[in-house]
């Protein structure tokens, strides 16, 4: 198992930093001076000074090679550079940002799995039932609801109609617990829900695909309950395709997260990463782009370790 | 014959499966009887209704999309087929133990050998920690599993497929039931491990006077270790007779058919193997008549006509046939 | 500033703030007094203002840096609660108002004597006077303090302190933009010693004048400010419970549903709506809703010196066919004014007499066909690939389309349609203008050859000689003279179609008291400011 991790984290590191000169690359095939075209309208650009003083600024009057150098040394001690649109250092940005996104990523996580599994598991044993149309039926709807839509919709019922929760905005959780849940509810529901449907769906075909195994008919003629062999002889290998999609959903819920929490008003990656687009703010478009990254190496890596633990003939196999 | 106390007694057991297509009858009226200490064998092509029969017992039947129809199941005086949930899981894997074929897939391959083979006797007879353990470790000693203590930690896919059964066959005898319904034991294995699993098997009902059920489409198993033969087709017993009765003197043309389609060591090699013309009917478009009849050269005109109960042909010998073929 | 029919309505209309290259505006001579004598100080004697609450805003984005000469500033509106500019704009975008300045006399064209108002002192207590305007005049001329603002304060020569109090400002060559600059966002006045002490800190540590000083902020989240207890307005105008909130909570929420939803839930005090809301929220009883002029020009931009439209019968076809009144009930939700010209009605350089070009489309017709275009015309062009762009150029695509005129119409990106402006690449395009203040940048951009939105598509004599003319006249009234000129040139000659002048919303929780729509109008800024808002006994 450790050497099997151990060969994940190289992988991983190889994929990093490939990524890393990618997202350089990528940084310098952008159209346009990014800097310039962002401070474009905004300065005067017929003021040749002007223009060169910004380009010198930003380091963008160097070679590339230079260039790159530079950002990767500044970058690996922790120097991100200076957001060009709020003066802010991104390390310092990028850190405070970076507990609002892991609360609406832990909570929608929550949100997805304790709605996702447990419809998921009903829905494969009341397979056919109307319990298992109305869940199907619920789930398919959290799929395809367009989640800009359904986040309006609840917060015109649930902070205007029936005014029990904020409409938006987000405070810390050392701040005000109680407000910080309340306010987490929605956004977090509404990033949960789409993956809830998802994984539900996934639960439900995997669980019925193993109910139909042979050593589910042995566990049962062992004289189990039907709880305990689902419980104990079901749920573990019916999870191993599960994992993959909570992975997957995971890596995925940064792209939930930016319009979440544009909508939400939560000052987090997602909108960070949104705002840098617009603003074209090379600097933390970077660092998102690693953020995003690693995010994804990581999920991975922790699918991968958890498969190792779900699955005994992965853990060989290596 | 047989004169042990009755265990088990099944009395027109029928079993139906909603297909797409429409409603199958996979058992049809089947009744027999089990005793102690006797090993009875369930023959017949593949889809005739022998593992259907098998799962009915213990009410195994996925419902959707199968359905026992009718029938009881009487196991020491109680209906299974009428017994509470609780009850008949009080029964199953403890009184009434099932081996399946396939062990490589009847084995949860997330789950320790161990752990599997520990569950029923956790579960009836509440075995914990080191008692468990050391049961565990006998068990897989008298399936002549080497190293049993390490082995137990070990999961399915690390095993060869003829251990594998040993493990399914230490799992069924756990809590030494009295009756063990051992689906194909032995198929998809060589010869010479199936030998030494049916020995195995015969030796524990030898030793603890279990009944077995023997379910097979090997004739040659039958031959060597039933006492009693139900011959299966098209999901109806079509003759019941002693094993040695029955490779003597088939009387139902299908088990003759049968016989003569399998070499045999009782006869010249020089014997032609003929097989039996024909295919076995679709379920879902069952001959008028009895079933067999499209493929019988005895056939008669009432044969396209009407089915033939099962009837008495000679001591502890019957036949479902309008037609006494006295091979 | 752009010349892009693409306006985000990001202030609550009374911030009227340009980003924008050099003004050449003409002079004006602000007169000096005391504030109570000013017009635009005037109180109705039954408004009985309270102190207290926290007044909840929100804004569309976060503001990013809080030095106003550093880019980029997101929320225009906050920056205007903590610094206040040296001039205001009228009510028709005049720059005539003395707000930190006293009185601005120009002594001859290269040189203005400025008096600055007494008393006023930054959040940090320092104190405003000549010596800090000097300073900061300088910090922004110095490139290596990267004030963005630095190309407008180009002109400027030296700067003299005659008394404390009193400046002397040398031009190098005659600056009549020079009131236009002061407010604009030079103007704005920074602590000297903060700018001074940490040019970079300032960023996030603004010393300003204003009625509220920065208490918290919270990068991309919320600003949170605090009541000025020595704001110099208060005592100058002898309301000295000025201003009358204890502070102002501004939340940043990016989408405008959610704004509006925060409105509807009594989260926040005061929201700019968008138009498409207007029709939802005009009858909640928990509001006061307030419309007035918007400072933008939407219209189309026709390429008169390459291709069909060099043609004035055809640049005529377009424009009446167009039903204005429709597209402005179809696109805009209503909320606009015809235009008939680029300049907006109630801009002091807009030319009165001009009509809204009619609804015609048998004229069209008929023009067409005595161009040799009886069967039809083909044209192209691009139109902004925004969600209301796509409203808009469907819907005049449509108009053209009846009388015979097929637009072929791309939506693009502005980096996109940048090019194809460049290249003069259309025939038919968006255009207009967004922030009107001073006349010549708007009307050089679009119709001089030298300016940044024409490219040479537009060669009108006329015009150009008027647009020069009009540069280089310091009296203000011969200057409007020059501009309701050109504006009458521009329209006889159809120089282009001119669709709509904007509105704007805004929408007030019924609690909060003091918007006088019609002084604000006449005064916008001035008017504004010398009238805080406050909530109904004080209470939230």
């Amino acid at each position: 198992m450790g050497r099997f991790i151990g060969v994940r984290l190289l992988h991983a590191l190889v994929i990093l930093a490939l990524v890393t000169v990618l997202v350089f690359i990528i940084a310098q095939l952008m159209p346009g001076d990014g800097v310039l075209a962002a401070m474009a309208g905004s300065i005067d650009m017929s003021d040749a000074s002007a223009v060169e003083r910004v380009r010198k600024q930003y380091g963008l009057d160097q070679p590339i090679l230079v260039q790159f150098g530079d950002w990767l040394a500044r970058f690996v001690t922790g120097d991100w550079g200076t957001s060009i649109g709020g003066g802010e250092k991104v390390y310092d940005m990028f850190m405070r940002r970076l507990s609002p996104t892991l609360e609406l990523f832990l909570g929608a996580t929550i949100w997805s799995i304790g709605i996702g599994i447990p419809a998921g598991i009903i829905g494969a044993l009341k397979r056919n039932s109307a319990v298992d149309v109305a869940l199907t039926t619920g789930t398919m709807i959290g799929v395809s609801i367009p989640a800009f839509w359904e986040a309006i919709m609840l917060i015109y019922l649930l902070a205007v109609i029936f005014p029990i929760l904020p409409p938006s905005g987000y405070v810390p959780f050392f701040e005000d617990p109680w407000l910080n849940i309340k306010s987490m509810l929605l956004p977090t529901f509404v990033l949960g829900t789409h993956s809830a449907g998802l994984l539900a769906r996934y639960v439900r075909s995997s669980l019925l695909e193993v109910l139909g195994q042979d050593y589910i008919r042995t566990a049962r003629a062992k004289g189990f309950s039907e709880r305990a062999v689902i419980v104990l002889h079901a749920l573990k290998p019916a999870m191993i395709p599960v994992v993959t999609v909570i992975g997957l959903a995971w890596a995925h819920m940064l792209g939930g997260a930016f319009f979440v929490e544009v909508i939400f008003a939560i000052p987090g990656l997602g909108r960070m990463s949104v705002d840098a687009i617009f603003q074209k703010d090379f600097p933390v478009m970077q660092a998102t782009l690693i953020a995003v990254t690693l995010n994804v190496l990581l999920v991975n890596l922790l699918v991968d370790i958890l498969y190792g633990y779900l699955d005994p003939r992965i853990r060989v196999r290596r | 014959m047989n004169d042990a106390p009755e265990l088990l007694s099944v009395r027109n057991l029928t079993v139906d499966f909603a297909t797409a297509e429409g409603l199958i009858t996979a058992v049809d009226n089947v009744s027999f009887d089990l005793r102690e200490g006797e090993i009875l064998a369930l023959v017949g092509e593949s889809g005739c209704g022998k593992s259907a029969t098998a799962l009915a017992l213990l009410r195994l039947i996925a419902n959707p999309p199968g359905r026992i129809a009718s029938g009881s199941v009487a196991f020491r005086g109680q209906d299974l087929l009428r017994a509470s949930e609780d009850e008949i899981r009080d029964i199953r894997g403890n009184r009434i133990a099932m081996i399946f074929q396939e062990p490589m897939t009847s084995l949860n391959p997330v789950l320790t050998v161990g752990r599997q083979i520990g569950e029923p006797l956790m579960l009836h007879e509440g075995l914990r920690e080191e008692a468990l353990l050391e049961k565990c470790v006998k068990l897989l000693e008298s399936v002549s599993i080497p190293e049993p203590r390490r082995r137990m930690g070990g999961y399915p896919h690390q095993f060869s497929g003829g251990m594998r059964q040993r493990v399914m066959i230490a799992m069924g005898m756990g809590c030494a039931p009295d009756i063990i319904i051992a689906d194909e034991p032995t198929t998809a294995l060589d010869v010479t491990i199936q030998a030494q699993l049916l020995e195995l098997l015969r030796q524990q009902v030898e030793t603890h006077r279990t009944a077995l059920m023997l379910i097979t489409h090997n004739l040659g198993i039958v031959a060597r270790y039933a006492d009693r033969v139900n011959v299966m087709y098209a999901g109806r017993i079509v003759e019941s007779a002693g094993a040695d009765d029955l490779y003597e003197r088939p009387r139902h043309p299908y088990t003759i058919g049968l016989l003569r389609s399998v070499p045999r060591l009782d006869q010249p090699t020089a014997a032609k193997l003929v097989p039996i013309p024909g295919q076995p009917p679709d379920a879902l478009r069952m001959p008028q008549g009895c079933a067999f009849h499209p493929r019988c050269p005895f056939a008669v005109a009432r044969c396209r006509a009407e089915a033939p109960a099962l009837r008495e042909v000679g001591a502890g010998h019957a036949i479902a046939c309008w037609v006494d073929v006295d091979g | 500033m752009s010349g892009d029919t693409d306006r985000r309505a990001f202030v609550l209309g009374f911030v009227a703030a340009t980003f924008a290259a050099a003004l050449r505006p003409g002079a004006a001579e602000a007169a000096g007094g005391a504030i109570k004598d000013q017009p635009w100080a005037v109180w109705d004697k039954n408004d009985k203002p309270v102190r207290g609450g926290y007044f909840r805003v929100a804004a569309e984005q976060y503001i990013g840096k809080m030095n106003p000469n550093h880019w980029p500033v997101n929320d225009w509106v906050s920056m205007g609660y903590f610094h206040e500019r040296l001039m205001f704009n009228d009510g028709q975008y005049k720059p005539t108002v003395p707000w930190l300045a006293e009185s601005v006399k120009f002594e001859d064209p290269k040189t203005v004597l400025m008096r600055l108002r007494e008393g006023v002192t930054f959040h940090d207590g320092s104190a405003f006077d000549a010596a800090s305007i000097k300073y900061q005049m300088e910090w922004i001329k110095d490139a290596k303090n990267q004030a963005w603002t630095l190309g407008m304060m180009a002109p400027l020569e030296s700067i003299e302190i005659v008394d404390p109090l009193t400046l002397r400002w040398k031009f190098k060559q005659p600056w009549a933009a020079f009131n236009g600059v002061m407010t604009n966002v030079p103007g704005y006045a920074l602590s000297a010693k903060a700018l001074q002490a940490d040019g970079d800190k300032y960023d996030i540590d603004p010393k300003g004048t204003g009625p509220y000083l920065l208490e918290e902020a919270s990068p991309g989240n919320y600003l949170k400010l605090k009541r000025n207890p020595n704001w110099w307005f208060a005592k100058a105008s002898g309301h000295p419970d000025m201003p009358y909130f204890d502070g102002i909570h501004v939340s940043v929420i990016p989408d405008p549903a959610v704004r509006l939803a925060n409105l509807r839930a009594g989260k926040i005090d005061a929201l700019t709506l968008e138009k498409s809301q207007y029709a939802a929220v005009r009858n909640d009883p928990n509001l006061n809703i307030y419309r007035f002029p918007g400072n933008h020009t939407a219209g189309l931009r026709f390429n008169t010196t390459k291709g069909v439209f060099q043609d004035i019968r055809l640049r005529k076809a377009v424009s009446h066919a167009i039903d204005r009144r429709a597209l402005i009930a179809g696109t805009q939700f209503g909320l606009a004014r015809i235009a008939s010209c680029i300049f907006p009605g109630d801009h002091w350089c807009h030319n009165p007499e001009l009509k809204p070009v009619a609804f015609d489309p048998d004229l069209s017709k008929k023009l067409l066909a005595e161009a040799g275009h009886a069967n039809g015309l083909t044209v192209k062009g691009y139109y902004p690939n925004t969600a209301i762009g796509q409203t808009v150029a469907e819907a005049v695509r449509n108009m053209l389309g009846k009388v015979g005129i097929t637009w072929q119409v791309d939506l693009l990106a502005p980096a996109q349609s940048a090019t194809r402006m460049r290249e003069a690449d259309y025939d038919l395009a968006t255009g207009g203008w967004t922030w009107v203040f001073d006349p010549d940048p708007t009307a050089t951009g679009l119709y001089h050859p030298g300016g940044g939105f024409n490219f040479g598509r537009s060669k009108n004599d006329q015009v150009i000689a008027l647009v020069e003319a009009g540069r280089q006249e310091i009296d203000l009234e011969k200057r409007k003279q020059i501009y309701w000129q050109m504006e009458k040139v521009l329209y006889d000659a159809y120089e282009d179609a001119w669709l709509w002048w904007d509105e704007t919303v805004v929408a007030y929780r019924k609690q909060v008291q003091g918007w006088k729509n019609e002084g604000f109008m006449k005064y916008r800024d001035a008017w504004f400011w010398a009238h805080p808002l406050w909530f109904k006994d004080g209470k939230q």
